[in-house]
């Protein structure tokens, strides 16, 4: 756990905790403070595997546009430790690929970064020059896209690509870049790395495009990678494979991930932690198994109850009605009140606070929390 | 890539037949052989008798289908004989007259460009803001000039009163930059605002690649992501568009050639049609036919070159 150190968290903006997993929960104390987990080998080593390596508090990421402010992302926190993976999911339009670009500094005008941190190695990312950043970038925190195709430059070869980074970070001359990215390649499962290193992108296959997608964005270690949707544009066969991938590279390097997907069993496969996104705001957030099994939030329920399930054929899927709300005119209560099956007249009223729940779990739901409370 | 060369020169055949047939229709639909024959008579010999010699003498008498074909042969062999204005080889004119227009157009093209991209970077890293919106302005305020216009000011304020520049003429040599000066700064400034329109677009559209969001994301400055990826990448449509201009480089100058005297291939085309003189006719229109043709091969060439993933063949 890496709450011994909670900073009074602004409200809204509630992180899932849990750098490390928990074989069992300690009694819910109904606070964030719970007792630390047994310690492995060394005091220091245990402090370094539990200070998260990237921590976000109460981040809001707003588009200015014509029409109004479109409020992408509303106070959204979260930490992942050292060689953990948080799946962050939610349907398309949720905020979970602009939470993503806001931490790089990457979002495109004219979205902005209003409020919250960012914080990887002490120095937040949220207020650093553009040009530190860029340093940083790459570095210390990389992003794998969604679109291998569109991800990558088509007029320059893979292996040049690839060696850009290196170029950026390292001093290595032209000639070791070369032959570093050729090795990355080898890494990332390229058949014949030397000879693809020399090819165009249009010239491999689509998995074969996100394995150089995914070597361009590890190329020079970093801490932390934000996995936006790395699998969705991919065959499911190649799927598994990639996120063995990551998950291999991980166990190698240590690095954390963000895997912003709306894929749950891809989230099941891969994540230590879930948070699940909601118009903006995060509405749960626990251990992966914990929150499968047993979902808190009634749009947690209604995401995992729309997956089909092999050999239930006759079991009706679950569908949410209506569509996520317009972030740039959001309802007065909870967020989900329009489409939840269980909303009364109390959803409407009033935000419900991000709680603690026990158990490493934060639900955004005055019913659950009611509930689980008592 | 040969077996490309090789069918492109094959299919200029019946793209010069098909020029060949229009520009014939045409000049025979207004009557184009009789006025040539009256306009190389002397008003005092233009008698039944000699008109129906000179018929005979160009073959004007023979039957249109032979006329065509008479026509289209030329074309081939680019052999056109004489002027009738001035009695000079045609091909000796042509000659004569594509450096002045080369001077005209060359280097206003080349300036044009180069300012048109820097403009057009310009704006692409600062769009929205104020000095995009400010050479939009100025864009389109050019492009709403009409060269004509531009061209009258020019030479009654800027020539005539201001004494900056003669008002027309032409020297052989490099003096011919002082008469140049003129109708560069003019061809400039009419022609910069589409050019930076369009590259800006191109640039634009290319910011917004996946890639480049990836190129940043690796660390790399957005100076540097601009001049390696976006810059590139713009080149591809940026390129097309600036080849295929070339041939309309001839066309486009023709104003300026007539207003500056200067003797270039637009002035000998003009002068040819007000004279009715059918062979430098033939010949200019042949030679606009064979310029837009080659620039299309060269834009391609240039494409294969800039784009992987294009494949000539």
């Amino acid at each position: 756990m890496t709450g011994e150190r909670d900073p009074a968290r602004p409200p809204g903006g509630g992180a899932p905790t849990g750098a490390v997993p928990r074989p069992a929960a300690p009694a819910a104390t109904g606070d964030a403070r719970r007792p630390l987990p047994a310690r492995p080998a060394g005091l220091a080593a245990a402090l370094a595997a539990e200070a998260p390596v990237l921590d976000v508090r109460n981040l809001a990421a707003w588009y200015f546009t014509d029409e109004g402010t479109v409020k992408a992302v509303d106070g959204v926190g979260f930490k992942i430790g050292k060689g953990k993976t948080l799946g962050l999911v939610g349907e398309s339009g949720c905020g979970k690929t602009a939470t993503g670009l806001a931490v790089l500094g990457l979002l495109p005008p004219p979205g902005r970064v209003v409020r919250g941190e960012a914080v990887l190695g002490r120095r937040d990312l949220l207020r650093m020059p553009e040009q530190d950043l860029a340093a940083m970038r790459g570095r210390d925190v990389s992003m794998i896209f969604q679109e291998p195709m569109s991800a990558l430059d088509p007029l320059m070869t893979t292996g040049a690509q690839i060696a850009e980074c290196l170029e950026m970070h390292t001093d290595l001359d032209r000639r070791q870049r070369a032959e570093k990215a050729v090795e990355l390649l080898a890494s990332v499962g390229v058949p014949e790395p030397a000879l693809r290193a020399k090819a165009w992108p249009h010239e491999l296959s689509g998995g074969m495009r996100q394995r150089v997608v995914i070597a361009m964005a590890l190329a020079c270690d970093p801490k932390v990678v934000i996995a936006d949707e790395p699998t969705t544009a991919l065959d499911v066969t190649v799927q598994a494979q990639i996120l063995d991938l990551i998950e291999d590279t991980q166990e190698r390097t240590g690095m954390g991930v963000v895997l912003v997907t709306h894929d749950l069993a891809a989230v099941a496969q891969a994540a230590d932690e879930v948070a699940v996104m909601y118009a903006g705001v995060l509405v749960e957030t626990g251990p992966v198994k914990d929150v499968f099994s047993r979902p808190a939030h009634p749009y947690t329920k209604a995401l995992l109850g729309s997956i089909p399930v092999v050999g239930q054929a006759d079991r009706q899927l679950v569908t949410i009605p209506g569509r996520v709300p317009n972030l740039a005119r959001l309802p007065s209560g909870c967020r989900f009140a329009d489409r939840c099956p269980l909303a009364e007249g109390a959803c409407r009223v009033a935000e419900p606070d991000f709680i603690d729940v026990g158990a490493g779990r934060k639900v955004r739901c005055i019913l659950a929390t009611g509930r689980a409370a008592r | 890539m040969l077996h490309y060369l090789a069918r492109r020169i094959v299919s200029t055949l019946p793209i010069l037949l098909g020029v060949a047939l229009v520009f014939f229709l045409v000049f025979n639909l207004v009557g184009g052989s009789e006025r040539f024959l009256y306009n190389i008579l002397p008003p005092k010999g233009r008698t039944p008798e000699t008109i129906n010699q000179y018929r005979e003498a160009y073959g004007l008498d023979r039957p249109v289908i032979v006329q065509f074909l008479d026509t289209v042969g030329d074309m081939v062999t680019f052999d056109f004989g004489r002027s009738e204005s001035t009695r000079q080889k045609v091909s000796y004119l042509i000659a004569r007259y594509v450096p002045a227009s080369a001077a005209l157009a060359v280097p206003a093209f080349a300036v044009e460009i180069a300012l048109a991209l820097a403009l057009a970077m310009l704006c692409a890293r600062t769009r929205g803001r104020w000095p995009d919106r400010l050479v939009g302005v100025l864009s389109v305020a050019g492009m709403s000039l009409p060269m004509l216009a531009l061209v009258i000011i020019g030479q009654r304020f800027l020539a005539f009163e201001a004494g900056l520049f003669p008002i027309s003429g032409w020297t052989r040599g490099l003096g011919a930059v002082r008469y140049l000066a003129l109708p560069w700064l003019l061809w400039v400034t009419v022609t910069v605002g589409y050019d930076v329109r369009f590259f800006r677009t191109a640039l634009v559209e290319e910011q917004g690649k996946e890639y480049v969001r990836a190129a940043l994301a690796k660390g790399m400055p957005r100076r540097l992501v601009m001049r390696r990826h976006v810059l590139r990448n713009a080149l591809v449509p940026i390129l097309t568009y600036v080849v295929i201009q070339v041939p309309f480089l001839l066309t486009g100058s023709m104003l300026l050639e007539r207003f500056f005297s200067i003797p270039g291939i637009g002035e000998l085309l003009v002068q040819a049609i007000l004279s009715y003189d059918l062979p430098v006719m033939k010949a200019t229109v042949t030679f606009y036919t064979l310029f837009f043709i080659g620039f299309s091969v060269v834009t391609d060439l240039l494409y294969a070159a800039v784009d992987p993933r294009v494949r000539l063949g």
